[in-house]
């Protein structure tokens, strides 16, 4: 019987080691060799790949700041946005369904779609940024959104932050209904004013439905790839870069299949700083 | 040590499209038609019209069943790549040619066609010598050429006739055009250069007019270098006509289908395109394909050349005997004369079978037909004539250079150390 969780489990350990583990190690294994993907042979050169990257191959530090860039966007700007919708609309006015649905819409979108949607908003003829601009007589902030390769990076973060306020601000309304009104009401009582009853009472309680929506968020952040596929292609002149496309394109489109399982290393290393307490915070509840 | 891609110019050079060549089907020698029931999986692009020739060929071949999987152009390629990778890939699949081809020839992936069957599917009778010189890897055959696909500037004719502007048969008269079609207004060339592949089209027209065909030749073969005055010159010229707004505003980020609306719109004049616009773009946006004139890319170099390519079908050398038959068997089928001609208006862009026109209403492809019978030649783009790993190089230092943020002389000087570092490292 001591082995009866274990058969239940077999099956599930069985399939995400073949499609999970096995390619991640495998990946690592690629990361020590110089190989096009396609060549019976595979040469070994140790730890070659990841010198390379840190210290030849430019694109793999502009993919690395992109990250950190997209990052700290994604902590501040969807988590803050979806918590103070979610704090408007907990509040339970007339109507709060259908703007908890209108705001949600975009995160039901597949990021190739928002993507779509969003080039066009930013097509430099065509676009409806820059029409928009024009017809409120700003055309001095006109711009060739993603073709300027100082600013490229941020308007796809805000075409993916679009799309990733609707997940914060569902998980922040799931933790304010916990909330009891209790407490309000006693606060409200001792004199605490909007600010302080939302300092001292609902922000702390949030804290564990905060963590993990910082936890989902960083995670996602650094799963990143989709929307800058669909929206720059990495460009312009690899400008956009983040280091999951960078992987996609040294692997399958330049044939660097060991440069590119390298990036997929530190790729996975990144997400577990983020992982690890999640996983701790989660274990640790149950 | 010449390129094996450098011999296919040459060959391709030395011999015309050739469509003097008998269309004859190869029907002493028939192919073997495999017995039972076999269903061969097939790897394609989802625009391209597949599913008409893979229907007749299912009426004539009952027993085989053609499975396409759709695909659009960049999956196909990671497709391919992971499944040679897995020891997956398809009975068949649709490929260019040249470096992207190359791994899976090198690799032993794709099945060589042999002499003998190349006589005993047809290919040397029916599909034109040029396509099948282009197609040739280290003088080896790997794939059944499908269609040839010259790729240069195109005019927009009513354009060109409100403001007065000749058609450009100099590289001098295509200058003054621009100029004069800029000073009305008009965006000289609409660019989607999200992919870098469409911009590279003017980058490589400039390299075979500064440098000339002999040294584009050889820069392709590794054997000059990129920091060559004349690449120098062509990179400057690039960078010159970017800063003059010859293309459309945020070209570099644009992918190529949103720049065709510039054109329809007339809002620009010209760009640089292959023929399956005809079928993809202009006749679905409802315009007329007699007002989007094809010129021969003015290089003023002899031999007159265009960029180009060809399309093939590649076989898996691994595939079980009747399903790699079967396979073989449907890419003789549709590039039999009979059968391609019957499908020419769904074919579209040039056909690369002997004998096979374009139907009356498809004046683009009809002309650069002509072209190719009459003798122009096509090289090679830089994305399919340079290992991969140099294309990278290449598009990174033509965008960077394009933004501003290296010069002419940097760019050209980037690409030649990705050369040299491919060079030491192969």
């Amino acid at each position: 019987m001591r082995f009866l969780p274990w058969i239940f489990l077999a099956p599930a350990l069985v399939i995400y080691s073949v499609v999970v583990v096995y390619p991640m190690l495998y990946s690592a294994y690629l990361s020590f060799f110089r190989w096009d993907g396609v060549a019976p042979k595979k040469i070994f050169v140790g730890f070659q790949n990841y010198v390379v990257l840190l210290t030849h191959n430019d694109v793999f530090w502009i993919a690395l700041k992109n990250n950190a860039i997209w990052l700290a966007a994604a902590l501040l700007v969807p988590t803050s946005i979806g918590l103070g919708s979610a704090l408007v609309l907990n509040s339970r006015f007339r109507g709060s369904h259908i703007f908890r649905s209108i705001f949600y819409f975009p995160a039901v979108l597949s990021l190739a779609v928002v993507g779509l949607i969003w080039t066009w908003i930013y097509h430099p003829d065509l676009g409806l940024a820059n029409q928009l601009l024009d017809a409120l007589h700003f055309k001095f902030l006109e711009r060739h959104w993603l073709s300027d390769p100082q600013i490229a990076i941020y308007p796809v973060i805000l075409a993916a932050t679009w799309n990733a306020v609707g997940l914060p601000m569902l998980l922040f309304l799931a933790g304010l209904q916990t909330i009891p009104s209790e407490l309000h009401e006693a606060a409200k009582v001792e004199g605490a004013g909007q600010l302080q009853r939302f300092w001292y009472v609902t922000f702390p309680l949030l804290r564990e439905t905060t963590l993990i929506v910082l936890a989902i968020t960083s995670i996602n952040a650094l799963k990143a790839y989709d929307i800058v596929y669909a929206m720059t292609n990495g460009g312009p002149a690899n400008r956009t870069q983040l280091l999951s496309t960078w992987m996609y394109f040294l692997t399958y489109n330049y044939h660097e299949v060991g440069l590119g399982t390298a990036i997929a290393v530190v790729l996975f290393s990144l997400p577990l700083i983020f992982a690890i307490p999640y996983i701790r915070l989660m274990t640790r509840k149950i | 040590m010449k390129s094996p891609i450098f011999h296919a110019f040459l060959t391709a050079a030395a011999i015309s499209f050739a469509c003097s060549v008998t269309p004859t089907l190869a029907q002493d020698n028939k192919p073997p038609v495999p017995k039972g029931n076999v269903t061969v999986s097939f790897w394609g692009i989802a625009t391209q019209p597949w599913q008409v020739m893979i229907d007749d060929f299912d009426k004539t071949y009952p027993n085989i069943k053609i499975k396409w999987t759709k695909y659009s152009t960049d999956e196909i390629k990671q497709a391919v790549r992971v499944a040679s990778a897995a020891g997956k890939l398809s009975d068949a699949w649709f490929n260019w040619g040249g470096s992207l081809a190359a791994p899976y020839e090198d690799g032993g992936h794709a099945l060589e066609l042999t002499p003998a069957l190349i006589t005993q599917y047809g290919v040397d009778k029916n599909i034109v010598p040029a396509a099948l010189d282009l197609a040739r890897h280290n003088g080896k055959l790997y794939g059944i050429p499908i269609w040839v696909r010259p790729m240069t500037i195109f005019y927009k004719k009513s354009l060109f006739d409100k403001f007065g502007i000749p058609e450009p048969k100099t590289f001098d008269d295509l200058e003054q055009a621009c100029a004069k079609l800029k000073a009305n207004g008009i965006t000289p060339f609409a660019c989607g250069g999200k992919f870098s592949w469409m911009t590279m089209r003017t980058t490589d027209f400039l390299i075979e007019h500064f440098a000339g065909p002999a040294l584009h030749d050889k820069l392709f073969a590794m054997e000059a270098s990129y920091s060559s005055p004349e690449v120098v010159k062509a990179f400057t010229k690039l960078k010159e006509w970017v800063d003059k707004g010859y293309f459309n505003d945020g070209f570099i980020s644009l992918d190529p289908n949103e720049s065709l609306p510039l054109l329809f719109q007339n809002k620009a004049a010209m760009t640089f395109q292959g023929p399956w616009i005809e079928d993809q773009n202009i006749i679905p946006a409802h315009q007329d394909p007699k007002d989007y004139i094809p010129i021969i890319a003015p290089a003023d170099q002899k031999p007159v050349r265009v960029s180009g390519f060809q399309e093939q079908i590649q076989f898996w050398s691994k595939a079980k005997p009747d399903e790699q038959k079967a396979a073989l068997l449907f890419a003789s089928f549709i590039t039999t004369p009979d059968v391609a001609k019957k499908h020419v208006s769904q074919f579209g862009s040039p056909s690369a079978v002997v004998g096979v026109f374009p139907s009356e209403d498809h004046p683009i492809t009809t002309t650069m037909v002509k072209w190719l019978q009459s003798g122009v030649q096509l090289y090679l783009p830089t994305d399919q004539a340079l290992p991969q790993e140099i294309v990278n190089a290449f598009f990174q230092a033509q965008d960077s250079m394009i933004l501003g943020s290296l010069t002419p002389e940097a760019a050209c000087a980037q690409i030649q150390k990705a050369v040299e570092d491919y060079k030491a490292s192969h």
